[in-house]
Formats: C-alpha cells, sequence, structure tokens
C-alpha cells in the first residue's frame, strides 16, 4: 500500500463535495487511513472549490495536503486545474474535465480564458501524466447533466489498484437513491474511458 | 463503539450529546455551523431525551440562553464563528465574572487563511481577556474527546470554558470511535439559586469581589489542566537540541515536518515536542520543562503569537536565555493558516537546515488563472435587486458613484462583484444601517442607500432601523428577504417560512415588524418583478426620511431543491444577435455563449425571467410554470 494524496477541484455545484465523500470512503474501505477536507468558502453555487483526500498506509494527522504533495488531481474545469496547479508534485497525474465555465470576469471581457492547447501546454508543463476527459459529452449520454462528478470517478478508478466493486459500493453510499442507476451507469461509462487511456 | 468518518464540527456535537449536554444553541457562521446543522438534521440523536438545539438570532442570544441553562445547573454548549463571540462578548464576560453552575462551553471556530471572507481574528485573545480557560483541539478525533473534558473543567472551576477549532480541524473529516449510546443522560436537579452578590453587577464591592473569584477560578483551572493531563509532553530520547511547542492544527502537521526535515540533517531523537491544549491556562510547568531540556525552540500556531509571548515570558521569570523561533523575530507569517510547509520552514529556520526553498514554495499557479469572483446564484432573487437598484440610481440622475450603497454579511454582499458592482463596503452584521446613517451626517447630499438580507436584519439590524427612524434620517434600505440564512449553507431563520421551522415555532413577519417600528414609506416587493422594483427605489430616492424596501422572494436554491420553478426561460436563436447583454447585466451562471446564439442550462435557469429585461431582440422567451 503506497500514500495517496488527492485533490478534487471545480467549480461550487458541479458536485465536487459528493466526490470526495467517495474517494474517502473508498480509502477507508480498501483499509488506508483517511483524512478528508472540503475547502468550500461559502454556500452561494459558481465559487471556486476545493476538496484535500488522503489516503495513508499508517494513521496520519494532517487534514490538508500541501504545495507540491498532491499525486492525483480530479480536476471538474480546466481553469480550476490550472489555478491549483502549485498543489501537484511533479510525477503528479491530473485528470481533467474539458468542459469549460468561464467565470463572470471571462464573460464581461475582462479576462481571457486559455486556449486547450494552452492549457494541456501548461498542465503537462508541470506533471508526468495529463488526462483530458469529457466528462459532459458523456453525462449527457446518459441523460443527466449532473452525473459528471462520477464519470470522472469512474474514470479515476482505473488509475488506483483498488477493486471496482468498493467504489460502486460508494457511489450507492453517496448518490440519492433515486438517481442510482444513472450514476453506476456513469460509472461504468468512466471506467470505460480510463480503460481506453 | 462505532468508528464513523464525522468532521470536525460534528464530532463536537457528538462530544457535547455523549456529555449529556441538556441545551444546545448557537448561530450559523462558517466554519462553525455544522454542529447545530447536523443536531438538527438528526433530531433522533436528542429529540426524545429532553434535549433542546436551537439556531438563535444571534451568538448574543445563543450564549445567554446556554448561560441560563447553566445556571440553572445544567450542562449546555453555544457554538459560533469568531465574528460570533465579538457579539456575545458584552454577556460572556459577565458571566466570567459571576461564574457558572452546570458546565458551560463556548464553541468557538477561527478561520486562519479566511476561507469565509472576514477579519482573520484570532479569538484565544478573548481568553486572556475574560480569564477563562481556552481548549484547542488539533485534530477531528481530538475535538470529540476534549468535550466533555472541558464540560468536566468547567465544572469543576465553576467557569465557562471555550472549546477553539480552526477552519482545517472544524470542517475537515476523518473516522473517530463514537462511544454509544450518542447521548448519555445525566440526572440533574435543576437549580433556583438567589444570590445577588454571584448573579449581579449592582455595585463596585461585587463586581471586585467577582473580579477576585474570576482569576481564583483561573488558577484552579492551572492545577485541574495538569491532573487531567491535557498537555502532552515528550522529551528528547538523547540530549535535547530542538524543542517545538505546537498548538492546535499546527501540531497536526508537525509529524510530515520532521520527517521532511530529517532527510535534510535532523535528528528525530534531539527533538522535545509540547503540545498545547490549554491555551489559556498556559501549561507553565510543561513548558519549563521543555525550556530546559531544549537549546533552541520553535513555536509553531496559526495567527497571533500568543503561545511564543507566553514562553518567552517564561524563560524571562526562569532567568533561561534560549533562541526562540517564531513570529516575533519574523521567521514565520501572523497572516494564514499553516501547513506542512511552515512547519518545515520554522524548523530549516532553527537549526540552520540546508532545505531546498522550493520544498517551502510550490509555484504561484494562481497567477495562472483568471479569477473566479463569485457571483449570485441562477434564479437568485439578489440580482433582481442589483439590477433594479443601479436602474433606479441612474433613472434618478445619478452616477454610480455618486450614490454609497451600504451592504452587509451574506449573500447579499455578492452585489460587490461584477457584473452588478452595485454594494460598496461589507463591515459586520447589522452594520449596513448604521454606517449609511454616517454618510448622512457627514454631510453627503446624493442619496444612500442601505442593503441587507434578513437573517442578518434580524441579527443585528434592527436596533440601527430603530436609530435611523428615531432620528428621521433621509435613507433607502432594502431588505433583501429570501426566507433563508442562506450563505452559511440554508439554516432556518425567524423568517422562515413556518412550514420550514421546528413544530410550534412561530414565524415573525417582517412586513408587519418593519410599519411597526414607525416606517411610513414602506413598500413589500417582488424583486423578479424588475420594472416595479426599479419604478419603488427611483420613488424612494426622492422621498424624505426613512424608507424601507422589503423585496421578498424566496431563495432560488431552495425553490430549486423542491422542484419548484417560476417558468421556463428559452433563447430564439433566430432573433439572438450574441450581443450578450444578457450575461454582462445579469451575471447569470446559467446563461453561456453558444456557437450561433446564446444558450441556457436549463438543470440551473428556474425562469426567473430577469434576462428578459436586459434583451434589445426579443430574443428570450419566457413561459409561466
Amino acid at each position: 500500500m503506497k500514500a495517496v494524496n488527492f485533490l478534487i477541484c471545480g467549480v461550487g455545484g458541479q458536485g465536487t463535495v459528493v466526490a470526495s465523500d467517495i474517494v474517502a470512503e473508498v480509502g477507508l474501505k480498501a483499509g488506508y487511513h483517511v483524512k478528508k477536507s472540503d475547502v468550500l468558502g461559502l454556500a452561494v453555487r459558481g465559487g471556486s472549490v476545493i476538496s484535500h483526500v488522503r489516503w495513508n498506509p499508517e494513521e496520519l494527522h494532517a487534514p490538508m495536503v500541501g504545495n507540491g504533495e498532491v499525486d492525483i488531481m480530479l480536476a471538474f474545469e480546466p481553469l480550476e486545474a490550472l489555478r491549483r496547479l502549485n498543489f501537484m508534485k511533479d510525477t503528479g497525474i491530473v485528470v481533467v474535465n474539458t468542459q469549460k465555465i468561464p467565470p463572470i470576469s471571462v464573460n464581461t471581457g475582462k479576462e481571457e480564458y486559455p486556449s486547450d492547447e494552452d492549457i494541456l501546454a501548461r498542465l503537462k508543463s508541470r506533471v508526468k501524466h495529463v488526462y483530458p476527459v469529457d466528462a459532459l459529452k458523456k453525462a449527457l449520454e446518459m441523460g443527466n447533466s449532473k452525473v459528471i462528478n462520477i464519470v470522472l470517478i469512474g474514470f479515476l478508478s482505473t488509475l488506483l489498484h483498488v477493486e471496482a466493486n468498493y467504489w460502486k459500493e460508494a457511489v450507492r453510499k453517496f448518490v440519492a437513491p433515486k438517481y442510482l442507476e444513472v450514476n453506476l451507469k456513469a460509472f461504468e461509462a468512466g471506467r470505460e474511458i480510463g480503460g481506453m487511456k | 463503539m462505532s468508528k464513523e468518518i464525522v468532521t470536525g464540527n460534528e464530532a463536537l456535537a457528538l462530544g457535547a450529546l455523549r456529555a449529556g449536554a441538556k441545551v444546545i444553541t448557537g448561530y450559523p457562521g462558517t466554519p462553525s455551523s455544522e454542529a447545530i446543522g447536523f443536531l438538527l438534521s438528526h433530531p433522533e440523536l436528542w429529540k426524545e431525551k429532553g434535549v433542546h438545539v436551537e439556531w438563535s438570532t444571534n451568538e448574543k442570544v445563543a450564549f445567554e440562553i446556554a448561560a441560563g441553562a447553566a445556571w440553572a445547573g445544567q450542562r449546555a454548549l453555544v457554538t459560533m464563528k469568531m465574528s460570533g463571540l465579538n457579539v456575545a462578548f458584552d454577556s460572556v464576560i459577565s458571566i466570567a465574572y459571576s461564574g457558572i453552575n452546570g458546565g458551560l462551553v463556548i464553541y468557538v471556530a477561527d478561520d486562519p487563511g479566511v476561507s469565509a471572507g472576514m477579519a482573520e481574528q484570532d479569538t484565544r485573545g478573548f481568553a486572556f481577556m475574560s480569564d477563562l480557560p481556552m481548549l484547542e483541539a488539533c485534530s477531528v478525533k481530538e475535538a470529540y474527546l476534549l468535550v466533555p473534558k472541558a464540560f468536566e473543567l468547567s465544572e469543576k472551576t465553576k467557569s465557562p470554558v471555550f472549546l477553539r477549532l480552526t477552519t482545517a480541524v472544524s470542517q475537515s473529516h476523518a473516522p473517530v470511535e463514537l462511544e454509544l449510546p450518542y447521548y448519555l443522560p445525566l440526572e440533574r436537579e435543576i437549580l433556583l439559586e438567589r444570590d445577588i452578590q454571584k448573579y449581579t453587577k449592582a455595585g463596585a464591592l461585587i463586581c471586585m469581589a467577582q473580579h477576585r473569584d474570576l482569576i481564583q477560578r483561573l488558577e484552579k483551572s492551572k492545577e485541574l489542566v495538569r491532573e487531567m493531563r491535557l498537555n502532552e509532553l515528550s522529551l528528547s530520547k538523547k540530549r535535547g537540541k530542538l524543542g517545538i511547542l505546537a498548538s492546535g492544527v499546527s501540531y497536526s502537521y508537525l509529524e510530515e515536518g520532521l520527517l521532511l526535515a530529517s532527510q535534510f540533517g535532523l535528528d528525530p531523537e534531539e527533538v522535545s515536542i509540547l503540545k498545547v491544549v490549554s491555551v489559556n491556562p498556559f501549561p507553565e510547568e510543561e513548558a519549563k520543562l521543555l525550556l530546559e531540556n531544549s537549546e533552541l525552540i520553535l513555536v509553531l500556531e496559526e495567527l497571533e503569537p500568543y503561545m511564543e509571548k507566553n514562553l518567552i515570558l517564561l524563560a524571562h521569570k526562569l532567568g533561561l536565555r534560549r533562541k526562540i523561533v517564531g513570529k516575533l523575530d519574523g521567521t514565520l507569517e501572523r497572516i494564514g493558516d499553516y501547513s506542512v510547509r511552515e512547519v518545515l520552514f520554522g524548523i530549516s529556520a532553527a537549526l540552520g537546515l540546508k532545505i531546498p526553498p522550493e520544498l517551502f514554495y510550490g509555484i504561484q499557479a494562481e497567477k495562472l488563472a483568471a479569477p473566479r469572483p463569485i457571483t449570485v446564484c441562477a434564479g437568485c432573487p439578489h440580482r433582481g435587486t442589483f439590477m433594479a437598484i443601479n436602474n433606479g440610481i441612474r433613472k434618478a440622475g445619478f452616477k454610480k458613484d455618486q450614490v454609497m450603497v451600504t451592504g452587509d454579511i451574506g449573500c447579499t454582499i455578492l452585489g460587490m462583484n461584477p457584473p452588478f458592482n452595485t454594494v460598496w463596503n461589507e463591515v459586520s452584521m447589522g452594520a449596513s444601517i448604521g454606517i449609511a446613517q454616517g454618510y448622512v451626517h457627514a454631510g453627503i447630499n446624493s442619496p444612500v442607500i442601505a442593503t441587507i438580507g434578513d437573517s442578518t436584519f434580524f441579527h443585528a439590524g434592527i436596533p440601527p432601523l430603530i436609530n435611523a427612524i428615531q432620528y428621521q434620517v433621509p435613507l433607502t434600505l432594502i431588505v433583501m428577504d429570501n426566507g433563508w440564512t442562506a450563505m452559511t449553507g440554508m439554516q432556518f431563520n425567524p423568517g422562515t417560512s413556518e412550514k420550514f421551522l421546528p413544530q410550534g415555532s412561530r414565524r415573525v413577519d417582517l412586513e408587519k415588524l418593519i410599519p411597526g417600528l414607525g416606517v411610513e414609506n414602506f413598500w413589500v416587493v417582488d424583486p423578479y418583478d424588475y420594472r416595479k422594483m426599479s419604478e419603488i427605489i427611483l420613488k424612494a430616492l426622492k422621498l424624505e426620511g426613512v424608507k424601507v424596501i422589503l423585496a421578498r422572494r424566496e431563495c432560488a436554491i431552495q425553490a430549486m431543491r423542491r422542484g419548484e420553478r417560476t417558468g421556463k426561460v428559452q433563447v430564439n436563436p433566430e432573433k439572438c444577435t450574441l450581443c450578450k447583454s444578457c450575461l454582462t447585466i445579469t451575471g447569470c451562471p446559467a446563461l453561456s455563449i453558444g456557437e450561433k446564439a446564446m444558450e441556457i442550462d436549463q438543470t440551473l435557469c428556474n425562469g426567473c425571467g430577469l434576462c428578459l429585461f436586459t434583451c434589445g431582440y426579443k430574443a428570450l422567451e419566457r413561459e409561466e410554470a
């Protein structure tokens, strides 16, 4: 067993907290000592949000991950991936949902949203592996744009040596029963994309 | 035992139940809100047992209720964020003088690193100011275990006890072994004690005697804290070189910091560590041993150098000359929260280790990414209010930078950000109405507008409004009533619909309360009705005296959670010219720029229709739900 530090980042309302709940739960079930911390700021939608999740073979104390300590970033939005790059180890992995959510500063013309190539280049200059995932497209294929978080979790699950069943159990625990079926499908879809990488 | 992943806030609430607390009160405030939030969403844990849990009108009220219960011999917990303690402190210090009977624990959450926007206040200073004991937990698990100890200390010293957490503990999740049953009742008689020497402050003799008692209680807590072994000292195995005094979450980063530093020449066996849990009283005995055993000391504490000053004072008293590394020598910052990096930096500075600087400083990634200022949600009724204020000011013949619009705490402050740029300032709960009066008396000759949300108005906005009415100060107050304490995570408040209040509660209706204070120019308007809202604001700006507009419409997030939409808005791609006015004026997150026309995310849009007023091409169409 090897320690893994995760950073999950995105825009408020994208379902990052459920994703971090699932990652923490899977770690616990897989026998790790787990810490998780959601830095949400305010309850309004649309802000920049991050969650820290730590899996460790031994008991650990620090709830947060510092600069340069993250192994895997699960970014729900490209600009947010860039914003949190300082947390990454250079040996780390960035999984980034390609769905862009331009901030108001971009929409009003005050700032520019970097181009796809620019974003990818910047990410690649900092970490070893970058995996862009079009989770929104997959989610829309499932008929529910809300399940992008579970598509991404499905993809993430293929990067870690933990049984798929633990992940499915955790999805079951943290999504509303009403939407369980579509979420399990989203999870499989995410795994499928992961299998193709 | 039941092992569960809980947050620091939940651990604290569960610790209070296990300790038999009978009354638990508070006012929402990030990062403390989930303590009471958790209890209110799990009534099965306490409701049948005769425990009372409530969101109070403000922190002062919450504290007084808890203190009353503690005077009556019961255990009570009160919860708040650091700013809330400022509000409650007038009563806290008075109760500190009197002492208590049943245990009284004041949970206060500080926010180093500012996750929620407020002064980066270090409330440990309040413990010193009031001579009250304060304990601090370094982890979620410790938060759970410390609550019963805080109650025990409180009862043995007859003193309220502060329990402080910071954001990194209160909002983080960790597995905790919870004892069963969750609630352990205490059989306590109700105490009805009449003793004016203890319970009043009328007269110098009474107050000074109480002051003496207060100091004695803190002295007594010194012995108890030692007996209870709350602080942990571990002396070095070898001859002591570096001593580290750490408190709060800094301690939780220490282990990893030491591990990293040992790769660069630190010998962990030459390190002694004192974990300070009792911030007040300062653990002098243990600190003395740490000083004697170490050549130099590193102090790790976020925000103010309180422990460091205590240590310097102690070293001086003992005549021990030791180098003390911390904030006062400029090594570490008083601003922001700590991580493993600060620990490593401190160790490196203390011992002169050659650690590559990139281990302390990552790249500044934030600079690479366009900022994401927070704005109001899709369908937020405040959007209508901000748009109407901007329009009203323009129609009244003023430029935006000529009309002062004071702001207040909560979602209503989001009017400060683009695209609205409506609100100018933010001070503290209720302050918008007082600050506005100051601008008027300063001699400003353009209109003055104050804005405030419903919960903030109930909390501390009513006294300054009474003041404005008494002196007939010409200003326009807009109370933005969305029926919820929204920004802290949707708590109910006195104005929330009775459907959502605890059983047996009665709603306090602002529509009756405000005119009842003597406001003659008073309007109730739906902020989705942009034209009417603008008209009323324009009218109010031209009238004399105190004008109040109650902009009333439920928080869109709450309505959407129940599946309620007011309508459906769609873009007619034939008419849309992609001029983007809708987006640049409303800033609505449901709108985005498509290839040929604007697009609307129907999962976010609740059909408020405010964007329709911004479109010059009638390209936006709305159907009533």
